[in-house]
C-alpha cells in the first residue's frame, strides 16, 4: 500500500466547521509546540497537522519516530475549565475516544493501555501526551497531540525500542490517511468538549472495556520502584488502580506492562 | 469589579516598572501599589463589602515566610522540561508571574505549574522526579 498525503483542504474544512483554527505544515519539529505557539499568540482553539516532525514529543524527552507521510501526527488544542485534580481524567478520555474511532474505522480489536497507549496484537499503535497551560483568566488550554502508525513497514518498527506496529501490518488494503485522521481528529474534539464531572463513572466502566490488561497480573515501573499487582482498573481522578497483597494502591505516572508469570 | 480583572491588574503592575495603578469603572475605583504597607487598596463605595475580604486575602497570602507555591494535583514533579534539559528555575532566582516554575505530570499529562506571584525563588521543597500529593507546598517564593 501507497501513502497518499494527507488530502488538506478536506481535512480543514472539518476542523474549521468544528470551529477550530487549522494549522497545517508538511514538516515541523512538533504538532504539540505548534499549538502551544499558536495559542499564545492567537489564543484559539486549534488543530495542527503535518507529514513529518523532526523533534515529535514522546513522555520525559522522548522521541516520538515521525517518518515522512506514512503515520498519523496530530494536535487538538482545546479550552476547559476542570478543577486541577480532575485535569488527567481528560487523558482517559482522549484514548477512549482514539481507541473506539480507529474500531470502528478499521474494525480492528485496538485496545488501552493505561492512561491511553493505544495497542494491537501487542504492539504499541500510537501514544498521545497532552500538555496543558493555565489561562490568565482562569481554565487550562490542552495540547492533546496523538500519533498513529498506519504505513510504518516492519523495518521502521524494529527502530522503536519497545515493540510497536502500524494498521498496515494488520490490514491489507483500504487505509486511507486522510480517512482516519477525519475521523480520529474529530473523535478527540467531540469527547473532550462533551466530557462532564458526572460521567465519571460511566467513563471508568469504558475505560475498564477496552483496557488491554484488565484484571491482569501487571508490573507498574514508577520513578522510585518497580511493584507487580493486579490492575483493577482507574480511580475517580484517573490513575491505576493496583492491587497489591498490601491494599488498593494508586498511581499517576509509570508505566505498566504485562508480568510474564513464572511458575 | 471581577476578582480575575484585578489579578490581571495585579499582573500587570508587577510586570511593568510603574510604582502605582488606578483603575476607574462607573462607580468602583481600585488602586494597586507596589509599596510594601498597602499592596493593594480598594475604594468602592457600591461593593464595599466585596472588597474586604480582598485585603484580607492579600495579607493573609504574605506570611513572613514568603508565598507558598503548591501543587493543583496528584503527580510526579519535574523541575525541567526533560530530563537533558536545564531546570526552569533555581534557587535564588527572580520570578515574575507567569513563569514557568515546573511540571507536574499525572496520566501522560503533562503540567506546567506558572508562578503566581513575582519574587525571589527562596526555596525549592522537593526534589525532581519525586511524587507529589495536592496542596503539598514545591517553592517559597519572597
Amino acid at each position: 500500500m501507497s501513502a497518499e498525503p494527507i488530502d488538506e483542504s478536506r481535512i480543514r474544512q472539518a476542523v474549521e466547521a468544528r470551529g477550530l483554527a487549522w494549522c497545517y505544515r508538511t514538516e515541523t519539529e512538533s504538532t504539540n509546540a505548534d499549538v502551544l505557539q499558536h495559542h499564545a499568540r492567537h489564543g484559539r482553539e486549534v488543530v495542527a497537522v503535518c507529514e513529518t516532525q523532526s523533534a515529535g514529543r514522546g513522555r520525559r524527552g522522548r522521541q516520538w519516530l515521525s517518518p515522512f507521510a506514512r503515520n498519523i501526527y496530530c494536535t487538538v488544542g482545546i479550552s476547559r475549565n476542570l478543577p486541577p485534580a480532575r485535569q488527567g481524567l481528560l487523558s482517559i478520555v482522549a484514548g477512549l475516544a482514539l481507541c473506539r474511532s480507529l474500531r470502528a474505522q478499521t474494525g480492528l480489536a485496538v485496545s488501552l493501555k493505561w492512561p491511553n497507549d493505544l495497542l494491537l496484537g501487542g504492539g504499541k499503535l500510537g501514544g498521545i501526551l497532552i500538555e496543558s497551560r493555565a489561562h490568565p483568566g482562569g481554565g487550562d488550554f490542552f495540547a492533546i497531540g496523538f500519533g498513529l502508525n498506519v504505513f510504518m513497514s516492519a523495518d521502521e518498527l524494529a527502530e522503536i525500542e519497545a515493540p510497536a506496529t502500524s494498521l498496515a501490518q494488520h490490514l491489507e488494503a483500504g487505509l486511507d490517511r486522510s480517512e482516519i485522521l477525519l475521523a480520529t481528529f474529530a473523535a478527540v474534539v467531540d469527547a473532550i468538549r462533551a466530557f462532564e464531572l458526572d460521567g465519571i463513572e460511566q467513563l471508568i466502566d469504558d475505560f475498564s472495556r477496552f483496557d488491554a490488561f484488565h484484571e491482569a497480573v501487571v508490573e507498574v515501573v514508577s520513578a522510585e520502584r518497580r511493584i507487580a499487582g493486579v490492575n483493577r482498573g482507574i480511580s475517580a481522578d484517573g490513575q491505576l488502580r493496583l492491587e497489591t497483597e498490601q491494599g488498593i494502591e494508586l498511581h499517576s505516572s509509570a508505566e505498566i506492562s504485562l508480568r510474564a508469570v513464572i511458575t | 469589579m471581577d476578582i480575575r480583572k484585578i489579578k490581571k491588574l495585579i499582573e500587570l503592575l508587577e510586570e511593568s516598572g510603574i510604582a502605582e495603578l488606578e483603575i476607574k469603572e462607573g462607580e468602583e475605583s481600585v488602586r494597586i501599589s507596589r509599596q510594601p504597607s498597602a499592596i493593594v487598596q480598594t475604594m468602592a463605595p457600591v461593593a464595599a463589602p466585596l472588597a474586604a475580604p480582598l485585603v484580607a486575602a492579600a495579607e493573609v497570602a504574605e506570611p513572613e515566610h514568603g508565598h507558598q507555591v503548591k501543587s493543583p494535583m496528584v503527580g510526579t514533579f519535574y523541575s525541567a522540561a526533560s530530563p537533558t534539559s536545564g531546570p526552569f528555575v533555581i534557587q535564588g532566582q527572580q520570578v515574575s508571574v507567569g513563569d514557568t516554575l515546573c511540571i507536574i505530570e499525572a496520566m501522560k499529562m503533562m503540567n506546567q505549574i506558572e508562578a503566581d506571584k513575582a519574587g525571589k525563588i527562596s526555596s525549592i521543597l522537593i526534589e525532581d522526579g519525586s511524587p507529589v500529593e495536592f496542596d503539598q507546598v514545591l517553592f517559597i517564593i519572597e
